[in-house]
């Protein structure tokens, strides 16, 4: 074991930290609308300029290739300079670009790598749908093949900025007869076509960052397949494997800064009785130091996970135990914040109004990407070694 | 704002080949020398082997070789302990390394070698109400010490090491019965050496009892697992059930957890990082959480057999109480952890 830095490593570290100081952006992230996906689109082209889009991607594909560790200490940097998340490109640069490079053909690698890395394509995940979520290989979405295209009809759902993406990761039932798992597609959507109808849903939170997706006889190229066809499950897993493994980093940094700035906001509310600062409640005092310990724990975790990346490179079970962890984690800490601010938390024109929308936002981390249940069963049954019920 | 320590590396966060060597070796010997069923066996006391732990080395993995350390480091030894926290070795070994720590921080070389061979023992007296390091009053618990010459005093503020102590005790059950209790009136004695605050002997001793914790979580789960594998009910094992399955799957959290951030603070503490003293505070919190989660979660899986004092899964359970009250409870480290800045 060990956490010494070389002198390359502190070099790194020092350049990150001055070309992030002097270039995240300012003013505040929109929360919806136009004004975000411009936003993330300039903020990943500044990257871009720089030299710093795509740190895991490698050089070939245009990214930076950058070692496990530097790219560590860019996430670090990152949290420590409160850049702005990836957004409406983070399935394109943590899905959907991976999932090209390992499956895509030539042309489709030529074609989107580019324009994910520029940030010119949002991409979203075209996944879930009405009958199929965490059973998810039971979609029904159609595809059948006519000619040179595949023509999709059926229905996407809780698609998040499917209104603001230009591509779609889509997988569809191309083979009905097959057992569920072999009948599979992963298609390349393009969100302009004619018979694709995207409506918003409303979130708990209220906006709408999801939408459900229709699809009328939608004519996809089959060139647009990627890997081949019938074999999208295959090509899926590796995209969840991504999402599993390192792509989480960042957000798992950033979540220790997350916790100081709900200490500090503990020291400057009042406790439940009023005479106080929170910080000085006994039971909040105690929940803070608990999740203080909770997000350093998640670091350490990460720090493990990429230690085992460093020597094999092969994404293991320990992603699936750093999600639960990392999730069940989330919900606390924002159910912390709901505590500390008392009844000021009711009033959302508050100026703390962001730890409601953050508490309230919350709830779908314990959902998507995998619910904490289907978590449970993983590890259950595949690192322990429990009988599938 | 600030916030983050810097933290990376060269960075390797896995047991070197020779480290899990370390561990398959302890593991080994205590299976077939101490396994958790001589817990409640009268004649079975952890005291009388702490000579062939020093002869395993065990004592002195990260003392001078002045005297007769090995020169290892704290990695190697919290490793050590996680083993001893899956036997529920007796907290006479922790007390023991600490007193040959801070004997020979203090220059006490023949204390600290007598102490290291395993020729004389520490164990803990746990303060039961406010005490005064430097000069210890009032009524304490001696746990385990019928065998001890040295006593480890250790508050939420640091940790006197006490030779020569004339206690007024008597012998008391204790909540862990395989650990002999006594209560104790300090009479005197000579406070030998002291360690105090941020100490890193102090993180040391909240790592390496971290470390007990730890593996008395895997020793829990790995427990459970067996039988809900093979016990039936409504005619297949109880491990096919998720009700069942999830409680498995948050103990093997938690334990993962925890020795993550033991891994992480271990080399924290043996680099002299800044962040030394809030990692192993934190650690330790982490720990007892997993600790006490998988003891219960032990207890309740194994059912009505889980609640006799014939299945061992209670030794796990008590012998956790007995860890946190060692340097403060689970809430008075939280408070001492939250009083720090971030790391």
């Amino acid at each position: 074991m060990n956490l010494d830095s070389s002198p390359d490593e502190t070099r790194f570290r020092e350049e990150v930290r001055d070309w992030l100081a002097d270039n995240v952006p300012a003013g505040p992230r929109p929360a919806e609308g136009p004004e975000m996906l411009a936003f993330d689109q300039a903020w990943q082209r500044k990257q871009f300029d720089a030299g710093w889009a795509g740190i895991a991607w490698p050089a070939e594909y245009g990214g930076r290739g950058l070692p496990l560790t530097q790219q560590l200490i860019w996430h670090e940097e990152y949290a420590r300079a409160e850049a702005p998340p990836a957004g409406l490109f983070f399935i394109a640069l943590n899905h959907a670009g991976p999932t090209l490079m390992a499956r895509g053909d030539e042309a489709q690698k030529q074609h989107h790598l580019p324009l994910i890395l520029r940030g010119e394509t949002a991409w979203c995940q075209g996944f879930s749908e009405p009958g199929a979520g965490s059973d998810l290989a039971s979609l029904e979405t159609r595809a059948r093949i006519d000619g040179d295209h595949l023509v999709v009809s059926g229905s996407k759902i809780w698609t998040s900025g499917a209104q603001h993406a230009t591509y779609q990761e889509l997988l569809v039932r191309t083979n009905p007869d097959a057992p569920k798992h072999r009948g599979i597609t992963w298609v390349i959507g393009d969100m302009r076509l004619p018979g694709i109808e995207v409506r918003p849903i409303m979130t708990m939170e209220g906006r709408a960052q999801f939408c459900q997706v229709f699809y009328d006889d939608v004519r996809i190229p089959l060139t647009h397949v990627v890997g081949d066809v019938d074999d999208g499950w295959r090509v899926a897993m590796a995209t969840l494997g991504f999402e599993r493994g390192t792509a989480a980093l960042a957000d798992q940094i950033e979540l220790s800064r997350v916790v100081e700035e709900l200490i500090e906001l503990a020291t400057r509310t009042s406790a439940p009785d009023g005479r106080r600062p929170a910080i000085k409640d006994d039971a909040i005092a105690s929940t803070l130091a608990g999740l203080r310990a909770d997000v350093a724990a998640l670091r350490a975790m990460s720090y493990v996970s990429i230690s085992k990346g460093a020597r094999n490179d092969v994404p293991g079970s320990e992603g699936t135990i750093i999600a639960l962890f990392n999730t069940e984690l989330r919900r606390r800490i924002f159910a912390a914040a709901m505590e500390i601010l008392g009844p000021q938390a009711l009033d959302r024109s508050d100026e703390n109004a962001r730890w409601v929308s953050l508490y309230l936002n919350s709830f779908s981390k314990t959902i998507s990407a995998g619910t904490s249940e289907i978590r449970r069963n993983i590890i259950s049954q595949r690192v322990l070694g429990l009988p599938v019920s | 704002m600030g916030g983050l320590t810097e933290i990376v590396f060269g960075m390797d966060l896995l047991p070197t080949a020779e480290q899990e060597q370390i561990a398959a070796a302890a593991k080994r010997f205590l299976a077939a020398e101490l396994p958790v069923g001589r817990l409640g066996d009268e004649a079975a006391r952890d005291a009388t082997s702490l000579p062939a732990l020093a002869d395993l080395g065990w004592l002195a993995i990260c003392l001078d070789e002045a005297v007769g350390g090995s020169g290892g480091s704290l990695i190697e030894e919290q490793i050590v302990f996680r083993e001893a926290g899956r036997a529920l070795v007796s907290p006479v070994l922790l007390a023991t390394v600490l007193g040959a720590k801070m004997a020979a921080h203090a220059d006490d070389l023949v204390a600290g070698s007598q102490l290291a061979a395993g020729s004389r023992s520490a164990a803990f007296a746990i303060p039961l109400g406010p005490v005064d390091l430097a000069r210890p009053q009032g009524e304490f618990l001696l746990i385990d010490g019928d065998m001890a010459s040295d006593w480890i005093i250790w508050s939420a503020e640091g940790m006197a090491l006490v030779s020569d102590a004339t206690w007024d005790s008597r012998a008391v059950s204790g909540l862990d019965n395989s650990l002999p209790h006594a209560r104790a009136r300090f009479v005197g004695g000579k406070v030998a050496a002291l360690a105090l605050g941020d100490d890193p002997l102090v993180s040391e001793a909240h790592l390496l009892n971290a470390a007990l914790m730890l593996g008395a979580s895997r020793a829990a789960l790995d427990m459970a697992l067996d039988y809900v594998k093979l016990r039936e009910q409504f005619s297949r094992p109880i491990g096919s059930f998720q009700a069942v399955q999830h409680r498995c799957a948050d103990c093997l959290v938690r334990s993962e957890a925890a020795q993550a951030l033991i891994d992480f603070a271990s080399v924290s503490i043996d680099r002299r990082r800044a962040d030394a003293g809030f990692q192993a505070r934190a650690a330790r919190i982490v720990a007892s959480k997993a600790g006490f989660g998988n003891a219960a979660a032990n207890i309740q899986l194994h059912g009505a057999m889980g609640f006799t004092a014939q299945c061992d899964a209670h030794w796990f359970q008590k012998r956790m109480h007995v860890l946190d009250q060692l340097g403060g409870s689970l809430r008075l480290q939280e408070t001492a952890l939250l009083e720090r800045p971030a790391a």
